[in-house]
């Protein structure tokens, strides 16, 4: 068996429009629509997804492809990222996932790191 | 003219494996150990009045200063969406005046198509550890602080590719 992965990210950006009768959120008009994309990873191995609630700082190794997301369902408590010790990180609040291929090439890996403000249960698969 | 803006943001991931029938036909299915897809949503509430016109790069070259104050449906001006071609270390944002200032929210999309067309990004400005594949895309929440325009660049892996992005604080 050959595994891979296929991962989707989707934004919609909008503003609010003022109107006598009440505020409207639109399609932002500086982006003109949606974006989207759609790929298969580089990754040809699936992990066991672990899921938790935030103790200490996770340190993954050997990644290729990462998806994290912070489990919560409300409150202030978020999740951060650290890929490949880049020093500037990726923020998670409640429901917030991030998908994404990591290593330099279209074949190397490297780490991720994860913390946390608060414990926020979260949910992660490692693609190697 | 806006009076707020925000980012309404998801991903989706389809974990998959091969399965070979007696008949040796290959099909793929949801990966035994995962047992199904993954994802999340969010929504990002971004400045109202961005940084510049820059922000995104669907701002095309044809637009009229006199059009931004007016809706966007009654701008008459055509865009080809051809986007920004990479074919070196590109900075997203160039503007000096904004250099340390938080990346809110980024979206870059890798419009090539052919396999030698996969994009790095950086976060920190010099090191390249994220990587989109032909097609693919990455969305992100910056953490306020760490995270700044400056430090968001881009790269190709081996030939020139084009992006789409959204870089807002």
């Amino acid at each position: 068996m050959a595994d891979k992965i296929i991962y989707k990210n989707h934004c919609t950006p909008q503003e609010k429009l003022a109107f006598a009768g009440g505020d409207r959120w639109y399609l932002d008009s500086d982006c003109g629509r949606k974006l989207t994309g759609n790929c298969e990873s580089k990754s040809t191995s699936i992990g066991t997804p672990v899921t938790g609630t935030f103790s200490s700082t996770i340190n993954l190794t050997s990644v290729q492809f990462i998806y994290v997301k912070n489990t919560d369902t409300s409150g202030s408590d978020y999740l951060l990222l650290n890929i490949g010790s880049m020093g500037a990180v990726i923020r998670l609040n409640y429901g917030e996932s991030f998908s994404g291929d990591v290593g330099a090439t279209t074949s190397d890996n490297t780490t991720v790191a994860i913390t946390a403000s608060g414990t926020p249960d979260f949910e992660y698969i490692q693609g190697s | 003219m806006a009076t707020a803006r925000r980012v309404i943001f998801s991903s989706y991931v389809i974990p998959q494996e091969s399965l070979t029938s007696e008949s040796e036909l290959t099909k793929y299915a949801i990966e035994s150990g995962c047992g199904r897809t993954y994802g999340g949503k969010g929504t990002i509430s971004t400045t109202a009045t961005q940084w510049g016109e820059s922000w995104t790069s669907m701002q095309h070259t044809q637009q009229y200063w006199e059009d931004y104050d007016s809706f966007w449906e009654d701008a008459a001006e055509y865009w080809d969406n051809t986007g920004i071609t990479i074919s070196t270390a590109t900075s997203l944002v160039v503007d000096t005046d904004v250099a340390s200032t938080p990346v809110l929210f980024l979206y870059i999309k890798n419009l090539g198509t052919d396999s030698d067309q996969s994009l790095l990004v950086s976060l920190d400005g010099s090191t390249y550890k994220i990587i989109i594949p032909p097609n693919g895309s990455i969305s992100l929440r910056g953490d306020g602080t760490t995270l700044q325009m400056e430090d968001v660049k881009v790269n190709k892996v081996t030939s020139n590719t084009t992006i789409e992005f959204i870089i807002a604080k």
